[in-house]
């Protein structure tokens, strides 16, 4: 993101961030028997903005999960997406009392924060 | 006259000692670092080792074995004892993974094949009730992954462990037969 003087967008954004929780699950570790011995999660806080997904977002949004409630969030804090190749799980975040999954991360660390797209985790 | 089955016997086969048993044989036979396959986690670093039943528990019906016994001390109605024992056969798909230009992995698997016979590994299946039956010939099937091979190898290999079963029940106390019709009344 371009800076202009002493502008950032960041900051600007940031000044309307609020407190939210995120939830990540610890990599766990192979037992000697070769099991996959799964660890606690971990909470922690981080900054963000949360807004509505406009229409053309909504398009990004992985298919089966269109009918969900979605968000976008604005954050300095990278979040992790589920990745097949790695097997790390999605970092889960708690906005308003509901528990939403991180399904899209862009990275626009030029202009020092990440976008990600969240969709709400069915009970 | 009811029968009981032990609740306790909610799991006749011990899986995990047989899966135990056969991870203790083929990480220290092969020297692979060795997981079991399909458990949604992290693919180890090459190389590396990874196990699977692909079928079974299948009972050699036949050799059923059933042992009665009598404890008049067990409950009313369970104190006839009837254990059922039976072979069952499994099917172990053995896999070794390494990257081309290192050791292949069909010399990881015939490692571990080599070690099947051996005093040791007998040893390490008989504590866990396993043994072991015969097992396919070694094959080298590499393939290749994002446009570069990968060397693989696998052997399948035939186990058999132990089934084990009980259920209880009592017996016949007394036998009442009554007739009006021939003025029979009488128990037993």
């Amino acid at each position: 993101m371009a800076t202009f003087n002493n502008f950032s967008l960041a900051r600007a954004m940031m000044g309307l961030a609020k407190s939210v929780t995120v939830k990540r699950a610890l990599a766990g570790a192979y037992d000697r028997a070769g099991r996959w011995q799964e660890q606690e999660c971990t909470s922690f806080l981080i900054d963000a903005v949360v807004q509505p997904l406009n229409g053309k977002e909504l398009q990004l949004v992985e298919e089966g999960a269109r009918t969900r409630n979605t968000l976008k969030m604005y954050s300095k804090t990278k979040l992790n997406v589920a990745s097949p190749t790695t097997q790390i799980q999605a970092d889960h975040v708690m906005v308003k009392g509901s528990e939403f999954r991180v399904t899209r991360m862009e990275d626009r660390s030029d202009g020092e924060f990440y976008k990600t797209i969240l969709v709400e985790v069915e009970g | 006259m009811t029968t009981f089955i032990n609740p306790l016997d909610i799991n006749p086969i011990d899986m995990e000692a047989f899966e135990n048993a056969v991870h203790a044989w083929f990480s220290s036979a092969s020297g692979l670092f060795t997981i079991w396959q399909e458990q949604g986690a992290p693919q180890p670093d090459y190389p590396y080792g990874s196990l699977k039943i692909i079928s079974g528990p299948t009972a050699l019906a036949p050799q059923w074995e059933i042992r009665q016994t009598y404890d008049a001390a067990r409950p009313l109605g369970q104190e006839i004892k009837f254990e059922y024992a039976a072979p069952c056969r499994f099917t172990v798909s053995c896999q070794a993974y390494a990257k081309q230009g290192a050791l292949p992995a069909v010399t990881y698997i015939n490692r571990a094949m080599a070690a099947l016979s051996t005093i040791t590994t007998q040893t390490t299946f008989k504590v866990a009730g396993v043994a072991m039956e015969r097992y396919s010939a070694v094959r080298n099937i590499g393939k290749i992954i994002n446009e570069t091979w990968l060397s693989r190898a696998n052997i399948d290999v035939q186990l058999t462990a132990l089934l084990l079963i009980s259920e209880y029940t009592g017996y016949v106390t007394s036998v009442g037969i009554e007739s009006t019709e021939l003025g029979i009344d009488f128990t037993i």
